[in-house]
């Protein structure tokens, strides 16, 4: 008998043992079903799950085994040590150690068998979703995937827990013990290990990225199968210790320490395998950091401009060749004695010529240097050859994102997906200037100058050869040959090109002179099928769709093609710090995502019969021309034209901008240089792009905590734009949670709106507007310079704003809004009535500032799904300019009764950054005038008498007393996430048993408007507010309360507020019950208070859930 | 077929002397290992089954050493422990196919038939397709003893397996056992039942606190008994003091009192008739009289 029939016979057994052990039927019967279930409610049309689950043939298996997964690694650990305590206990095993095999041929056979049990469920589960895959009608279909997740997935998390389980109970002999170290080992990996030291201790491979593309396959397989294997090895590793210890006589006397002997090896060569792969991931950090430590190196150094650039570059399989001929020219104010380029360190450079005559250069990493002096003149022109062949380094790639936080992966859905950012493979090739494949003149990212960004505008030309059945997609009109070449020439200058090489179909049509073209993969046009009835009414409605957007924009597209191109879905949709776009935007071509998964509305089989649904609703009949027509057109919107949404199903990796059609209008037509204020041009950008935008305004909802705009004006009071642009943001996970982490892109884009959009309230709308798009206009495919714009602005305003954007730039003062006397009422106007809406508002900052007004006339927001505070179009909205230290008053008249009033104040003092007043019903008709204009009034700094003192939570005066209830447990939980910003959400299910801080347009305060919150309990937290009064007198007090009662409070108690008052005849309790409270300042009582008994206190006794902690007010009496 | 044990000792962890120069040759035939409870036949077994390492001593199965040569004595071994339960998801006849495939019988359709000729001699082919633990306690011994005999093994060691038994499967196990003996093969029997040893046993040893006390052929161990072992007719006092000073083997009721058998030296009565020893009577004699003595 051999040694594997042996084995397989030990295998068997225990396999039919174990398929009869009710334990694992009622698990392998739960996850059937409840895997069935989720294939059904992916498959049919009535669930909301994302197209990504059809679209991609490796979705069904990669979603099925990733949550089975997560189930056998669990129950694997429970029959692992079952069979263990079994043989330990059962005299009946004697029987069969007393045969004649191996003990590593009985433990081999065990672990076979169970590993079998477990395949054949995984099989089973498998085959469940390959089933409805294929007879779903439009799911991708592949068949290799249900075998490759398998073995990257299942086998080595089994392998690996099993070692372990056995490993545990040999050592430990208790059961009880290796259950509770075991699970809580594994609660540690779902809930806080996964995601640490690059995904290291993830063995159930729940966080991995392992999304398999049909277009770049796995994007990092080598990476995968390296972590794999760390626990495939130490799992057998593990098993052989179980072989060494088992309570068994060694068959051979021989051979009794082997098993020790490769317990050690095979453990090792986990770790080894682990060693790799966390240097695989450091090497990436180390090398990113080296290039910009290079790129800073040479930040300054003057290089030469790319006039003209000839490619012809070879696909090689897994590499190309390239011929690069540029031809520069040194069109700075200083010589130049060295030549720096750009080019990916991955390619070997074999020769460099200058005009014909080969030169010696030297590299370092992506750096090449080439001595060679070149006047300060333009018209002096060298053509420079390179030579080169090789691979991509994807390192070189978005150095402007912080290495130390670089996240090389991304989740979409239950799945996560490696980011690619260059391929060169035998069926696909993806590069983008980013990549480096051709000579880039200068540096790339250096954090001394972390926003200047200035590719040249050059005339390329590109020659590819390929593979027959390949077709090449780049920049330029393209001459295509049979025998796989192309060329693809350019006649207008352009800062970036990019090439696609797969085997792509073409589908295009040309409207007013431009070619509109999609490339997708062979197999994935599926969106053929959706649109047969408009084949003739393409070109009407692209025409019509692109004049929606250029009026909207306002500006002309500047090219002669666009293009629709697939990537795999890995194609990192990355942004960088000085583009409001990411790198699929490509000139003349968009990169789309493998068969649009992460993009909006690619779903068109959902959509149809969405639409059907809601046209049989309201009864609408449409024919189905119209019906695609619809549809294609709400894909347009929904993607390229950055709708009035903010809401994206896959917003870790895309947002309304991330695929906006901006850069064909502005960033790859011309550019705003300017040394000294480098991000200028993405100001000029994001203005562009918001210019017409219509105004949103949103609720805030009472878990909301502190927005972006809020988190940007915190920021932006501690740290000018520069020391931001340099040092970044510092963010903490609490932080993030809200799923709004705070970027310095996210600064730059505000505070680069707020400073053109000063700049047009100052010089009038269409004025500002119109000299800006002559200036884009005069400057097509070149840059122009900053002194361009002022020149322009002195001639036409004979004013200079290098002052205001250098104070802009380089310092934190910030514009503040105080609001005072906000009336509703009703007007007379002739015989109708009208509602009228006036509040007075000044800026009392020495910075000029903007206010967003926005009304909603009725209560349509009521309409919004439960939990959304997605913005909506208002009714009615008005941008303000309100100049340093100026007050106005407003007035704004309505035939319908307002709802609601929006004040935005954008980048501010004020906190919240949107103020929202809720009109429950207007007063009686006043016979007084209307007002309906803005008017300026004299100017004013203070919204309180001067008889009141008042304490706010925010000040001096108010303190707290923090007695937290917080467990042990919590607390060492939360020890790592102590929040950068203080203010949270109110969390009315689960108020915080400590005070907490938290903004609302309710509370009281000069710009920032919060309040303090806490869980209400036996009185022992107390707020505390000490009033420096002028002198001893008779004081009425107050206090401010924002009722916040949730209505869906289960106990439908209200808050009922404790306060202790102090005079100078002792103390008074005052009870306030939530009937007696309005919003606002409510009386409490008169009391002659000395300044030494200023003081009120509020405990957290209370019969509501949670009490809060505003601001109290002294009122001295006359 | 020969085991050769050659001064065989083995001391428990917890100090506990198991088995104390222990010397045997066990040939061809049926073997008895004798003794009460605790005496060290299970250690014995279990050593002799690779199962536990002695800790002085050397054994030798037709010249392969136990601690050597451990692959080649498996490969000849059956064996039955006192406890034997089943795996519980198991089918009698898996069971059994289980066995089979492990004592090396890896054609599919061999072992099938091997498994139905043992299931059929054993008298559960009725019942292969019950689940091997709703067996009743015969038929788990017998599917215990089919799973020791399958792979047609040269040592056969079978520990206490008539214990619990009811008189008609005893029978029906003895035959069996005593069926495979007349092949070329060793079989050791313990138990503490003397009835087992004396139906089948060529040769037996007994044991007691882990020392082999005799070693010889069953005819030997009666005859060393001659003479010493009484029938009386007996009553009141003379019982009583009966029962004080030998080892009563039996006692009967009689009209005028009890009929006893018992066994001793010498006996001072004299009414009572000596009687022909047996296997049961030498065991007793030997267990009560001569254990102290040397050189029985």
């Amino acid at each position: 008998m051999t040694i594997f029939q042996t084995i397989k016979i030990v295998a068997r057994f225990e396999m039919k043992t174990l398929l009869r052990s009710w334990f694992f039927r009622i698990f392998a019967g739960l996850f059937i079903v409840g895997l069935g279930i989720f294939n059904v409610a992916v498959f049919v049309d009535a669930s909301n799950a994302p197209w990504l689950y059809r679209a991609l043939p490796a979705s069904i298996p990669y979603a099925n085994l990733i949550i089975l997964n997560l189930g056998q690694a669990i129950v694997a650990v429970f029959l692992a040590s079952e069979f263990l305590k079994q043989d330990r206990k059962n005299d009946t095993v004697e029987v069969i150690y007393a045969r004649s095999m191996t003990n590593a041929q009985y433990i081999i056979g065990k672990t076979l068998g169970i590993l079998s049990v477990f395949i054949i469920l995984n099989f089973i589960i498998l085959i469940l979703g390959m089933g409805f895959s294929f007879l779903s009608g439009d799911s991708a279909k592949g068949i290799g995937e249900f075998f490759l997740y398998p073995i990257l997935i299942s086998i080595p998390t089994l392998v690996f827990i099993l070692g372990l389980s056995f490993f545990l109970m040999t050592v430990l002999k208790n059961q009880a013990i290796t259950f509770i170290i075991l699970l809580g080992y594994i609660a540690l990996t779902i809930f806080y290990l996964n995601e640490k030291y690059y995904h290291l201790f993830d063995y159930i491979a729940y966080k991995i990225p392992m999304m398999n593309s049909t277009v770049g396959g796995f994007g990092n397989l080598n990476e995968i199968i390296v972590h794999r294997s760390i626990y495939f090895f130490i799992g057998i590793g593990l098993i052989f210790f179980t072989i060494f210890k088992l309570n068994r006589l060694p068959q051979s006397k021989t051979f009794r320490f082997l098993p020790l002997l490769l317990t050690f090896f095979f453990v090792f060569v986990g770790f080894y395998f682990a060693y790799v792969y966390v240097n695989l991931k450091k090497d990436v950090i180390e090398q990113k950091k080296q290039m910009i430590a290079l790129n800073n190196k040479y930040a300054y150094y003057p290089r030469v401009y790319t006039d003209k650039c000839s490619l012809e570059l070879e696909h090689l399989g897994d590499q190309i060749k390239i011929k690069a001929i540029i031809d520069v020219s040194n069109r700075t104010n200083q010589n130049i004695d060295t030549l720096i380029f750009c080019i990916n360190p991955g390619l070997e450079i074999s020769s460099i010529e200058i005009n014909n005559k080969p030169v010696n250069f030297s590299r370092e990493l992506h750096l090449v240097k080439i001595a060679d002096f070149i006047p300060s003149d333009p018209n002096d022109k060298k053509q420079i050859t390179f030579n080169y062949q090789g691979k991509i380094n994807e390192n070189t790639h978005f150095l402007d994102n912080d290495p130390d936080k670089y996240k090389d992966n991304f989740n979409m859905e239950i799945f996560r997906a490696r980011k690619r950012y260059a391929y060169i493979q035998k069926n696909f090739v993806c590069l983008t200037s980013e990549s480096l494949w051709y000579p880039i003149s200068g540096v790339t990212y250096a954090t001394v100058r972390p926003a200047f960004y200035q590719p040249d505008f050059s005339i390329f030309k590109l020659k590819v050869k390929t593979s027959k059945a390949l077709i090449a997609v780049s920049q330029g009109e393209v001459k295509s040959y049979e025998n796989g070449e192309f060329e693809f020439d350019n006649n207008i200058p352009l800062p970036k090109i990019s090439l696609l090489i797969a085997d792509y179909q073409k589908y295009s049509v040309t409207v007013d002179s431009i070619e509109y073209s999609i490339y997708s993969t062979k197999g994935n046009d599926y969106y053929l099928e959706h649109f047969t009835e408009i084949k003739d009414t393409i070109p009407a409605l692209i025409r019509e769709l692109r004049n929606e957007y250029e009026s909207l924009l306002d500006l002309k597209y500047g090219f002669k093609r666009f293009s629709f191109a697939e990537v795999p879905v890995h194609f990192a949709l990355d942004k960088h710090i000085w583009s409001v776009v990411s790198d699929a935007v490509q000139p003349e071509i968009l990169f789309y995502p493998e068969k649009g998964v992460v993009m909006e509305e690619t779903d068109f089989r959902k959509r149809k019969k969405n639409t059907e649904k809601k046209m049989k609703e309201n009864k609408e009949e449409v024919s189905p021309e119209e019906l695609q027509c619809r549809i294609f057109k709400r894909f347009v919107r929904g993607n390229l034209m950055a709708p009035p949404t903010e809401w994206y199903q896959f917003s870790e990796v895309v947002d309304k901008y991330t695929f906006s059609l901006i850069p064909y209008y502005y960033t790859f037509v011309t550019r705003l240089e300017s040394e000294k204020w480098p991000i200028l041009n993405l100001a000029l950008e994001v203005y562009l792009r918001e210019r017409n935008e219509g105004n949103l305004s949103a609720n805030r909802w009472f878990w909301r905590g502190i927005t972006k705009g809020e988190k940007i004006n915190l920021e932006l009071k501690q740290s000018t734009l520069k020391d931001l642009i340099k040092k970044g943001i510092e963010t903490t996970q609490e932080d993030d949670e809200d799923g709004e982490s705070l970027t310095i892109n996210d600064i730059i884009l505000a505070k680069g709106d707020y400073l053109f959009s000063l700049f047009r309230a100052r010089y009038g709308e269409k004025e500002f507007n119109t000299l800006l798009n002559d200036l884009i206009f005069k400057n097509q495919h070149k840059p122009f310079l900053f002194e361009k714009l002022e020149s322009e602005i002195r001639n036409a305003y004979n004013d200079s704003i290098s002052k205001e954007i250098d104070r802009w730039y380089t310092k934190t003062q910030l514009p503040g809004f105080l609001i005072k006397e906000l009336e509703t009422y009703k007007v007379l106007d002739g015989e109708f009535t009208k509602y009228q809406i006036r509040f007075k508002i000044t800026n009392p900052e020495t910075v000029d500032g903007i206010i967003t007004m926005n009304i909603d006339l009725d209560d349509k927001n009521n309409n919004r799904p439960f939990g959304s505070d997605e913005p909506e179009q208002p009714d009615y909205s008005k941008k303000i300019y309100i100049k340093a230290q100026t007050s106005k008053e407003i007035g704004v008249v309505f035939s319908t009764e307002p709802a609601r009033m929006n004040i935005y104040t954008s980048i501010s003092e004020n906190l919240p950054n949107n103020l929202v007043y809720e009109f429950s019903g207007f007063d009686d008709v006043k016979k007084i005038d209307m007002l309906d204009a803005i008017n300026n009034i004299p100017y004013f700094d203070e919204i309180n008498s001067p008889n009141e003192i008042i304490v706010d939570n925010e000040e001096e005066g108010f303190n707290y007393v923090q007695v937290s209830n917080e467990s042990y447990l919590k607390s060492l939980i939360n020890k790592d996430q102590k929040a950068k910003y203080k203010y949270t959400g109110i969390y009315f299910w689960s108020p915080p048993s400590e005070w907490k801080s938290v903004l609302r347009s309710g509370f009281y305060g000069k710009y920032i408007r919060s309040g303090m919150y806490t869980r209400s309990g036996d009185g022992t937290r107390i707020a505390q507010w000490n009033a420096k009064l002028p002198s001893g007198a008779y004081y009425d007090v107050y206090c401010h309360i924002e009722k916040i009662n949730i209505e869906w409070n289960r106990e439908k108690r209200k808050s009922n507020y404790n306060f202790k008052i102090y005079h100078d005849d002792g103390m008074d309790d005052i009870i306030l019950a939530d009937e007696e409270l309005e919003n606002g300042w409510n009386y409490m009582g008169t009391f002659y208070i000395s300044p030494e008994n200023a003081k009120v206190e509020l405990t957290n006794k209370s019969i509501g859930k949670m009490v809060f902690a505003d601001a109290i007010k002294w009122v001295k009496n006359d | 077929m020969k085991i050769q044990i050659h001064d065989l000792n083995k001391i428990y962890d917890n100090g506990k002397r198991a088995l104390s120069d222990v010397n045997l040759e066990i040939e061809n035939g049926m073997f008895g290992l004798l003794g009460p409870n605790g005496a060290g036949k299970s250690t014995l077994m279990r050593i002799l089954v690779t199962l536990m390492k002695p800790t002085e001593g050397v054994i030798k199965v037709n010249g392969f050493d136990l601690q050597k040569d451990r692959g080649e004595i498996r490969k000849m071994l059956g064996y039955l422990p006192q406890d034997f339960r089943f795996f519980t998801k198991l089918k009698t006849w898996e069971f059994l196919d289980y066995a089979a495939g492990l004592s090396g019988i890896t054609n599919k359709t061999i072992r099938s038939e091997k498994v139905d000729e043992w299931l059929d001699k054993v008298g559960l082919f009725d019942v292969r397709e019950r689940n091997a633990n709703k067996l009743s306690g015969g038929m788990k011994r017998r599917l215990g003893i089919a799973q020791a005999l399958i792979g047609d093994p040269k040592i056969i060691i079978v520990d206490e397996p008539t214990t619990g038994l009811d008189p008609e499967e005893r029978i029906r196990f003895r035959n069996i056992l005593s069926e495979i003996s007349q092949h070329d093969v060793i079989i050791v029997l313990s138990t503490h039942i003397v009835g087992d040893i004396s139906s089948v046993c060529q040769n037996l040893a007994l044991l007691n606190n882990g020392r082999v006390e005799y070693n010889g052929s069953p005819e030997e161990l009666i005859k060393k008994t001659k003479g010493h072992v009484w029938q009386v007719n007996t009553s009141g006092f003379e019982y009583e003091m009966l029962k004080e000073k030998y080892a009563i083997i039996s006692t009967i009721p009689s009209e005028d009192g009890w009929e006893v058998q018992l066994v001793g030296d010498k006996l001072n009565v004299n009414h009572a008739i000596e009687i022909e020893p047996n296997l049961e009577h030498a065991y007793v004699y030997f267990m009560e009289y001569l254990t102290s003595k040397t050189n029985f």
